[in-house]
């Protein structure tokens, strides 16, 4: 058995990059999956305590051995769980609120007021996004807006990388039918 | 992005339902060079699958530009943004250590302003539970970790393995398609008795189901029942855990026989080889009760309530670590088992 090479703890410095560089990109991640901003800073704020408990720990990938893309791996899956675990939760404590998951529902709150075609499609989309399953969307997220490759999307949702080609495939199929047959509602 | 939709549609061919699954993953550039290539080359003479092509191109397009433009658009989406210094995450990492609660729980402490809206009596009483179910994981992980504050207060000893997942994996048990991978053609499915592995070499056990999904647990046992219902009787199967550069795999085999193994990166060892055990129920359609569990560097093999064996790892410095997502049921080619409660604890 070969002998990992030494690997070294990364300084308060490093990990004040992480915050910075990632905390952004993971809130927006975090928000369009729980589709609440306060919830949204919370989680976050979860996950990079977490990090800094592994950076205490030595923990990969957070040391200097541990790469950019690993870290944000990391982030991400970590975000994704505590995601799911309020949606899950949510599903249980409140679950009337899954009622407010129709696309009806979700286009009343959401419309528009005075905007052009950009904000009703950009509503449109919002409001189709909701009609999916979190697992699809998070999918659709992190394949499509931050270009995660299927293996890592594969990490971050803790499957296989054929299912997660699987997933964002079907994701993507779902939201065009249903984004389609909104729009020819709105027609 | 709507115009082809106001246009008739054209009809799919015989081959567009195999090529139908490829199309979005062309227009996100998820397909190898060689896949890629003949959807292209199908799609350049199909009419109906160019036209999905097209809309998932559209969609593609339209979701990044609402993601860049939402945040520019929208005010209290840019207010909402959180800004946080070092010192927010240092403060907030001081305050748990003489409340270990639930990670969710303790955000909402740390900011009483944030609230996670509702929360009835139900609520209340399940966030209870979570936290009694946690305190005891917690304190352990503190107390391994060689990373734990000076002057940390010393855990309590617990009075019994506190349960970290259970499940009798009859059916999928996570809300989220995240959960258990109900995937037939992937091999990884529920079905009669329990869950499948069917010529597939691992499923994971989805780290979505534990309740602290970001932590890693030492000093942990994992039982699980599992039989095997056809393949060679010769073949392996049981439980693997740790990280991919760090796994372990506790397997038997229908013919009598257990076996351990041990992976550092590429290099692969069987620490303890093949070694019958009367202990093993034999035969296709047999049941058994593995039980792997891990103190510190030390592994326990159990089958059936009986001690197998046993093996150490001290190849890392580091203990091995019992690990959301990084927990696997471990099958193999030409062969189908059957996993049934699934239980896992901090070791006794």
């Amino acid at each position: 058995m070969t002998e990992p090479a030494p690997s070294g703890a990364l300084t308060t410095g490093a990990y004040r990059r992480i915050l910075d560089q990632f905390q952004a990109p993971l809130y927006r991640f975090v928000r369009g999956l729980v589709g609440n901003g306060e919830e949204a800073c919370d989680l976050v704020q979860d996950v990079f305590v977490d990090a800094w408990c592994a950076v205490k720990r030595e923990a990969a990938p957070f040391t200097t051995e541990g790469t950019d893309r690993d870290i944000r791996n990391w982030l991400y899956h970590a975000a994704y769980c505590n995601a799911a675990s309020v949606l899950r939760r949510r599903s249980v404590i409140a679950w009337e609120s899954l009622d407010s998951f129709g696309l009806a529902d979700a286009l009343e709150q959401r419309a528009p007021q005075a905007f052009e075609d950009r904000v009703v499609e950009s509503v449109a989309l919002q409001a189709v996004l909701a009609t999916l399953e979190p697992a699809d969307v998070a999918c659709l997220r992190l394949g499509v807006v931050e270009d995660f490759t299927s293996v890592e999307i594969a990490q971050i949702l803790g499957i296989a990388p054929d299912a997660a080609r699987k997933r964002l495939s079907r994701a993507m199929h779902r939201l065009r039918a249903a984004y389609y047959a909104q729009e020819r509602i709105r027609q | 992005m709507s115009q082809n939709h106001r246009m008739p549609q054209p009809a799919p061919r015989p081959l567009c339902a195999s090529f139908a699954p490829l199309l979005p993953l062309l227009s996100l550039d998820k397909l190898e060079t060689d896949e890629a290539a003949a959807v292209k080359q199908h799609a350049a003479t199909c009419t109906f699958c160019r036209s999905q092509l097209d809309d998932f191109d559209a969609l593609r397009d339209a979701l990044r530009t609402d993601v860049a433009w939402s945040a520019e658009a929208e005010p209290v989406v840019a207010e909402a943004e959180p800004m946080l210094s070092l010192e927010d995450i240092l403060l907030a990492d001081d305050e748990p250590t003489t409340l270990p609660v639930n990670r969710h729980e303790r955000a909402i402490a740390r900011s009483p302003a944030r609230s996670i809206g509702v929360m009835n009596g139900f609520a209340g009483l399940a966030a209870v539970l979570v936290v009694a179910m946690l305190v005891g994981v917690l304190l352990r992980w503190h107390a391994a970790g060689s990373g734990a504050p000076a002057g940390a207060p010393t855990p309590t000893p617990t009075s019994g393995p506190t349960i970290i997942y259970q499940d009798p994996l009859t059916s999928p048990s996570d809300l989220l398609d995240g959960g258990w991978g109900d995937v037939p053609s992937v091999g990884c499915f529920f079905g009669s008795g329990g869950y499948h592995l069917k010529s597939v070499d691992y499923c994971l056990i989805p780290s979505t189901l534990f309740q602290d999904a970001t932590s890693n647990v030492q000093d942990a046992d994992i039982t699980v029942q599992v039989k095997q219902i056809s393949g060679s009787t010769t073949q392996l199967y049981g439980i693997g855990l740790g990280p991919k550069d760090q796994l372990y795999r506790f397997n038997v085999e229908s013919a009598g026989k257990w076996s351990f193994r041990a992976c550092h990166g590429a290099n692969c060892a069987a620490d303890v080889g093949l070694t019958a055990s009367p202990a093993i129920h034999a035969g296709l359609g047999a049941t058994n009760t593995l039980e792997v569990r891990v103190v510190g560097f030390h592994f326990d093999f159990f089958v059936n309530g009986t001690k197998v064996g046993q093996a150490d790892d001290r190849t890392y410095s580091t203990a091995p670590t019992v690990s959301p997502g990084q927990i696997a049921l471990a099958g193999g080619d030409g062969m189908e088992v059957v996993f049934s409660n699934l239980k896992i604890t901090t070791a006794p």
